[in-house]
């Protein structure tokens, strides 16, 4: 009897394989929608201190029916992130705390408080200009 | 501190994974917000032009410290936070990045980061 | 009356004859009592005495007989036929290992990995020995010279002392695959187990293993690791616990003085 162990190698589209693979990578995925849309950001930012004209030609872009298809798809990738990133965040924090604090509790205080903060920004936002 | 703590400060990936969570935590709660008023309740009317005008948000971001800590906040998180995974994305496509790409990636960023800090001041 | 039967694909691979694994199938009576091992061992019995594979409580507890079911990894034990009848089962070994024949993997580097994380209580003499300079408050023995431990501190680390080695979380883990240096979900969920243990004082005998490159900073959280352990044992919330605390070790490295280094 000889040993002859055979290694499989790891296939090129391994992702595609099972239903939480694919799910993984598409949530890895939402980092070059957030990616592109943290330029974005940036560039905003760059053209605010250029001047009102710069800031418009950037603001006509965010209106361009593209560009807001990109928001809309960045959006709904952003959600995904924030949904998997409370899923998970209990199950990071020290074991100490997390047999204090239940789980459930953690990851409703997580999104109460997300809740509260994307409210709190469109209503700062939209009050002053109304 | 021990030999074998010592031994285990020697790579970055700690403070790279503690950015990556800062990102991640940034994009989580603030980037919604963001993206709907930016992205689409302004550009399709939904909420007035005047919300994003030049004179509030220069006024804002520009010239009052909470509004530059939120400038630097919605940005520079959710880039460390993007790009880590898209290092991290590299490796499980297994496109072999090495050094090079590593520190283009991350350089990259923190020059943004810092560029960040000089358009706010 | 024609009896009712079940089709099963079996990755096969004989060593001595073989290049590579093909599927062999083979066709056998349905009963939905039958476990996957029970259609196993009624093939080795009645239709080919070559299929090799490992087994031995049948009852989810040694963690013999991961293998993959349909592309997931399970034990054969705790898998049963009326939950896939009347569909075809595909069955291969466990991924992410060689096979060594049939549905028999080589657990030489899993057995390696998990003696690498010391999963053994050091206790504050060993890790004084291991570490002079380090001062190790030893945790007090009763009248019979054994540790106590209040119930919320086995509570602590119980969920991750429950692992039986069946390798289900190294053939999910698709990190595992691309990197085969990773140390892997099991043996760093055991290391956390003893680090967590109120009698033991060798996390830094530990750290090496667990805060390296292919320690806990190989792992991305993809979580499939969590989803098919059968003893609910969270590998990846240790992993990912282990992140948190070595991030905070590096933090604290710049602000604390070097005490105890030569």
């Amino acid at each position: 009897m000889s040993r002859r162990p055979y290694v499989r190698p790891m296939p090129a589209n391994w992702f595609m394989s099972k239903p939480a693979y694919r799910f993984y990578m598409v949530r890895e995925a939402s980092c070059v929608f957030n990616l592109v849309y943290g330029l974005n950001l940036f560039a905003g930012l760059w053209q605010l201190t250029n001047g009102a004209e710069a800031w418009a030609g950037w603001l006509a872009l965010q209106a361009h029916p593209l560009m807001i298809v990109f928001a809309l798809a960045t959006l709904a990738m952003t959600l995904l992130h924030t949904v998997t990133f409370v899923e998970m965040a209990p199950r990071v924090m020290p074991q100490q705390i997390r047999k204090m604090i239940p789980d459930n509790t953690v990851k409703a205080a997580m999104f109460g408080g997300i809740a509260v903060v994307t409210a709190a920004i469109i209503g700062f936002t939209a009050m002053g200009a109304m | 501190m021990s030999m074998t703590q010592a031994k285990s400060a020697r790579h970055i990936e700690p403070l790279l994974w503690s950015l990556f969570g800062a990102g991640g935590m940034a994009i989580a709660f603030l980037m919604p917000a963001v993206i709907l008023i930016v992205g689409l309740l302004v550009p399709m009317g939904i909420l007035p032009a005047e919300v994003l005008s030049y004179e509030r948000l220069s006024a804002f971001f520009l010239e009052s410290w909470f509004g530059r800590l939120c400038a630097f906040v919605i940005i520079v998180p959710a880039l460390w936070g993007s790009i880590h995974r898209v290092y991290h994305g590299m490796h499980d496509l297994q496109i072999h990045a090495g050094t090079g790409i590593k520190v283009f990636c991350y350089g990259s960023v923190l020059v943004l980061t810092i560029a960040t800090v000089a358009l706010v001041l | 009356m024609t009896e009712q039967t079940i089709k099963l694909e079996i990755l096969r691979y004989n060593p001595e004859a073989d290049n590579e694994p093909s599927f062999g199938t083979f066709e056998i009576p349905y009963n939905e009592a039958w476990s996957l091992l029970d259609a196993l061992e009624y093939i080795k019995d009645e239709l080919d005495s070559s299929l090799t594979y490992r087994w031995s409580c049948r009852m989810a507890v040694c963690g013999s007989c991961g293998m993959v079911v349909n592309g997931r990894p399970q034990l054969g034990c705790e898998t049963f036929l009326r939950d896939h009848y009347p569909n075809t089962i595909k069955v291969e070994p466990l991924a992410n290992f060689p096979i060594e024949k049939d549905l028999i993997v080589d657990a030489t580097g899993f057995i390696e990995k998990l003696e690498s994380v010391k999963p053994y209580i050091i206790d504050a003499v060993d890790a004084m020995k291991a570490n002079p300079a380090k001062k190790v408050k030893e945790t007090p023995k009763n009248e019979i010279g054994t540790y106590n431990q209040k119930p919320a501190e086995l509570g602590l680390f119980k969920q991750f002392s429950m692992c039986i080695n069946c390798m289900l979380c190294y053939s999910a883990c698709p990190q595992m695959g691309l990197n085969p240096m990773f140390t892997g979900p099991a043996a760093l969920a055991l290391g956390h187990r003893y680090n967590l243990d109120s009698r033991d004082h060798g996390s830094d005998e530990r750290t090496e293993v667990i805060q390296d490159k292919n320690g806990v900073w190989s792992c991305t959280f993809v979580g499939y690791c969590s989803e098919v352990c059968p003893k609910n044992v969270d590998p990846a919330a240790a992993i990912n616990q282990n992140k948190a605390q070595g991030a905070q070790d590096w933090a604290l490295s710049f602000l604390m003085p070097r005490k105890g280094e030569k």
